[in-house]
């Protein structure tokens, strides 16, 4: 018996044998705990950054929030928080839909840039060659899209998302239809089945011809799932308040549900909707009469962090909803965040183009970006 | 701001009691705080609990009115035990108060009412789990508070008093929800030691 366990171990003593298996396990078990430890640490950021969101929530008076995370390749994280109507206790889901008030925007930019692509559009284009109309008929579409004015001193930024309204009309130029139509049928490629373009979409005495029946149907079972406004008082009591925003626009105007913003996120990151390039582009901010870059690329803010790129939106409607969405590039990590009351923005000095002004951008980058 | 503090110091000397009249007292208190209301980072949303207080005030007092110094602390005003994401997260205060209190011939023997009230600083200091939301503020604040002394012997004796602090003249920064504004009530017990 014994020796035909030495033959077995190739002439080794039982003792040394037990020695490698010692060290074989040792190695083993290290080999996981570092492949582990990563994914764990991972776990522990979303699950801080749930609890501060949680407790920012409560803070900042908002009844009802949906919040997800997206990675290049899918969503990785969600929560859904509080009410998306307290009267009737019904709980917020990540397909609730929410006014997306100012992140309207990035839809719009994501369809003229598209255009742009195609040579149907150059962001060189004035904007009275579509809406001849407009205040801002001299302005370049690039300069609506990145909220600038090129003056006697040099190009300057101001955050004025009114001004973008040429930019449906140049859409619709492009696409030979609505602007609406455009905005649906993105929404229809992407299987966003929780959006709808402008809530009027869904009525019968208004809506675009180019919108079907059917489709108005769907628009109009989705709005009675709309996470109702609230307006929110110091004392943190919520008041069912009316959301002042009826009429889509270039910058106003779209429902839309968490899950199908991730959705619009992956396509951008996948490049499905743009090429890379320009998206590249879009999230490259021009530069001031200084030299030093703006805070506002083509759709999107664009800052710096700790040494990464950050893309930004956020939206808001005094006393009604607010909405935030921020993609840390380097990583691909992207977070939305859609809630039923001005809290996520009203406080803060977000049209300033600094992201870190709100303490949810703040907790999310500290949280993620390493 | 500036304005009213002025007024208020130059009452406390017109009005501060005559060297022979006087009567100075020492007051270290503990008790709690209290109905907190922030608009600072309240992680832990602990500012509406109660929590321990801990201080002392020095009183010159009159037949009639005093003046007084008073620091508190509460230590974990922004902190809960049940939640985890504020480490360290205090209120502290020095205010400075006039005191109008019973006349000391009619209370001899018995509790000595008094009102309390008047300005000063109030502190916030918060520092969370993933320091990125700490706090560091000094607000102008005003008290107003009321309270019994009874004294058990010549030199010392008891005292109950309840104050209320309220920030005033916060500004908008980057660690707050809106204009910076701290207020709560303090419920305390001191020892009172006379001389």
């Amino acid at each position: 018996m014994t020796g035909a366990r030495q033959m077995s171990y190739d002439g080794l003593s039982p003792a040394v044998v037990l020695q490698m298996r010692r060290i074989v396990l040792t190695l083993t078990v290290a080999s996981l705990l570092i492949a582990g430890a990563p994914l764990r640490a991972q776990e522990l950021s979303f699950t801080f950054f749930g609890d501060y969101l949680e407790s920012l929530r409560r803070q900042a008076g908002i009844p009802g929030l949906t919040a997800i995370i997206a990675g290049p390749d899918g969503v990785v994280w969600t929560r859904a928080l509080g009410n998306a109507n307290v009267e009737r206790a019904v709980a917020a889901r990540t397909d609730t839909p929410f006014h997306l008030d100012g992140i309207t925007q990035v839809i719009t930019a994501a369809l003229v840039l598209r255009c742009v692509e195609e040579g149907r559009l150059s962001l060189a284009d004035r904007a009275g060659q579509y809406d001849p109309a407009s205040p801002d008929a001299g302005a370049t579409l690039g300069q609506l899209l990145t909220h600038t004015t090129t003056g006697a001193g040099g190009r300057t930024f101001e955050y004025r998302p009114e001004r973008l309204q040429p930019l449906a009309a140049a859409v619709a130029a492009c696409t030979g239809g609505s602007f609406r139509a455009a905005v649906a049928a993105l929404f229809d490629r992407l299987a966003m089945a929780d959006s709808v373009p402008g809530v009027e979409a869904a009525r019968t005495d208004l809506a675009d011809p180019a919108i079907p029946t059917s489709d108005r149907q769907r628009y109009r079972n989705v709005l009675d799932r709309l996470a109702s406004p609230y307006a929110v008082d110091r004392a943190g009591r919520a008041t069912p308040a009316a959301h002042p925003s009826t009429a889509l626009s270039a910058w106003n105007g779209v429902v839309s549900s968490a899950d199908d913003l991730a959705k619009l996120d992956l396509a951008l990151k996948r490049g499905v909707l743009l090429e890379p390039g320009t998206l590249a582009s879009a999230w490259q901010p021009p530069l001031g009469p200084g030299g030093q870059p703006l805070p506002h690329g083509a759709g999107w803010f664009v800052q710096g962090y700790n040494g990464a790129r950050v893309a930004w939106q956020f939206g808001m409607a005094e006393n009604a909803s607010s909405t935030l969405i921020a993609t840390i590039l380097p990583r691909g990590l992207t977070l939305i965040l859609l809630a039923n009351s001005d809290g996520l923005a009203k406080s803060f000095a977000l049209a300033d183009g600094d992201l870190t002004a709100s303490p949810f951008g703040k907790v999310f980058l500290a949280t993620f970006v390493r | 701001m500036r304005q009213i503090l002025a007024a208020f110091l130059t009452a406390a000397v017109a009005l501060a009691p005559a060297r022979a009249w006087a009567e100075r007292q020492v007051k270290p208190f503990f008790g709690g705080a209290f109905a907190g209301r922030t608009t600072f980072f309240d992680l832990d949303n602990a500012a509406g609990d109660a929590h321990l207080a801990l201080g002392g005030s020095a009183l010159v007092l009159g037949e009639l009115v005093g003046v007084e110094a008073d620091l508190g602390r509460v230590s974990a005003f922004f902190r809960s035990g049940d939640r985890h994401l504020v480490v360290a997260g205090s209120v502290t205060t020095l205010t400075g108060n006039l005191v109008l209190a019973m006349p000391r011939r009619l209370t001899q023997y018995s509790l000595r009412p008094y009102l309390v009230g008047g300005g000063g600083l109030v502190h916030a200091r918060v520092k969370d789990s993933l320091e990125v939301l700490r706090v560091s503020s000094t607000l102008a604040t005003i008290d107003l508070g009321a309270g019994a002394t009874g004294f058990l012997s010549d030199r010392f004796g008891l005292d109950w008093q309840l104050r209320y602090f309220r920030s005033i003249g916060g500004d908008q920064r980057s660690q707050s929800f809106g204009p910076e504004q701290l207020s709560f009530w303090r419920a305390t017990m001191a020892l009172a030691f006379r001389y």
